[in-house]
């Protein structure tokens, strides 16, 4: 497998983080990130220093919170984020993060070994804000192939297998 | 001859299961449930990539987003091939193993000669109603191992023909998209759950509500249930095509109409639906409340 998928969201938590009101997702936190380190396909996850979680880092400002990290493929990413016990942690976001106009999550290829800078995400959630989805940074929903089998004419280039289809 | 199931999964056989009266349901298939629908969309099942954006985008980029093949489409013929009795039991009995199934174990299981069902099962998998593939079935391999076995399973695509031309399944897209970008998420399932206690009332008035009647009206319904150990759980996601592009919008309102259901039936003492999804069945399992730790 030539790339990888990363992935990075923000989200801005409705009450503070050590309010009873976000206890709930305090608590999943843990269990859900040791879920995501066994699932299949997982790569990688950033951890603020000292940390096991990303909760700490603020580059958006104080009231945003961040996740960002990487997966063999879109399909196992997909399988964790929908398809674990994590699907019902996302079923409750809105009790836990306000509503976002603005797209929050980003996802784009990666060159298999490269682990991607928090300067990197950044730029990359600024450009699907900017373009809308396109191959460089995409969503979920409106996915594109890895730049490899976008590129069949190097013919050096192997395939990306594709686990999971 | 086994028995044959009373409906088959609405959301690939389409109107195969027009046998049945309309009555109160929350989600009605149609309400005179006569007509064919000509309106013909192929969903690709699971999250397989795309390098073709799907519909979201699709509405920006292409009109209406979705793949409307004509009258003469295959999954006509797919759906007609199912008027075929013995046809039509091998299918439902592939389809309800959730796994692969070979030519001997169908031809057993609906009491036909080995080389008819397997005559059918090739004609219904050719029509797109099955998937094969070859495997050993035995540990050997290598010469002597013998040829690898033939093996059906549910395809892995939605055929639906609509007559005349319907398109709820944009609808649902649409409207998914827009709960989503407003976050009204508590509301949908608020809505939800409140039409599955009416549903579940609506079940229980004759007589009261028990786990085998609300087994049956989910099967009705297509989720296509099963016991796993102490769980009820669901084969066949009845929204699959929206919840494949919507999971947490549409495994959240589905997760809020079975908890309706069972409240409103005066099951919620005994069982809990919780979100327990695994991959190719739908997201919710109902536990029992006596084995839920």
């Amino acid at each position: 497998m030539t790339h990888h998928l990363a992935v990075f969201n923000v989200g801005r938590p409705t009450a503070p983080l050590d309010s009873a009101q976000l206890k709930a997702f305090m608590d999943g936190l843990d269990p859900i990130n040791a879920l995501s380190e066994q699932a299949p396909g997982f790569v990688w996850r950033y951890t603020a220093e000292g940390t096991n979680n990303a909760t700490a880092d603020r580059p958006f400002g104080d009231d945003v919170i961040v996740n960002f990290g990487v997966w063999e493929s879109r399909e196992h990413l997909w399988d964790f984020v929908y398809r674990t016990e994590h699907l019902d942690f996302l079923r409750r976001r809105r009790e836990w993060f306000q509503h976002m106009d603005e797209p929050y999550l980003v996802l784009w290829w990666v060159p298999a070994g490269h682990i991607p800078s928090m300067a990197e995400a950044l730029a990359k959630l600024a450009e699907i804000r900017r373009e809308g989805p396109t191959p460089a940074a995409f969503t979920f929903r409106e996915p594109f192939d890895p730049p490899s089998a976008l590129a069949p004419s190097t013919s050096t280039a192997t395939e990306p297998s594709r686990p999971g289809t | 001859m086994s028995e044959m199931p009373r409906t088959l999964n609405p959301a690939r056989s389409a109107n195969a299961s027009c046998d049945r009266p309309a009555n109160n349901r929350w989600w009605r298939r149609s309400a005179a449930n006569s007509w064919v629908d000509f309106n013909v969309t192929r969903e690709q099942r699971p999250n397989a990539a795309r390098s073709i954006p799907s519909p979201t985008g699709a509405l920006k980029r292409t009109p209406l987003g979705l793949r409307i093949d004509s009258v003469t489409g295959s999954d006509l013929d797919a759906i007609g091939l199912l008027q075929d009795a013995a046809r039509r039991s091998l299918y439902a009995y592939v389809v309800a193993q959730g796994r692969e199934v070979s030519r001997n174990e169908a031809a057993e299981a609906v009491g036909l000669q080995r080389t008819l069902a397997a005559f059918h099962l090739d004609r219904l998998a050719t029509a797109g109603l099955l998937d094969v593939s070859y495997r050993r079935l035995s540990e050997r391999t290598g010469p002597g191992a013998g040829r690898p076995a033939k093996l059906y399973r549910r395809a892995a695509t939605d055929h639906t023909v609509s007559l005349p031309p319907r398109d709820y399944l944009l609808v649902g897209k649409i409207l998914a998209e827009a709960i989503e970008r407003s976050g009204a998420e508590e509301t949908l399932y608020g809505t939800a759950r409140e039409q599955g206690a009416a549903a579940g009332r609506a079940l229980a008035r004759s007589s009261g509500l028990t786990l085998d009647d609300l087994r049956r009206d989910l099967a009705e319904r297509g989720y296509e249930p099963y016991q796993d150990g102490s769980r009820l759980r669901l084969r066949n996601c009845p929204f699959h095509a929206v919840a494949q592009e919507f999971p947490v919008v549409a495994c959240g309102m589905n997760l809020a109409l079975l908890e309706g259901m069972l409240s409103g039936g005066g099951l919620d003492g005994a069982y809990v639906a919780r979100l327990d999804p695994r991959p190719g069945e739908c997201c919710v399992a109902l536990h029992s409340k006596n084995n839920v730790n």
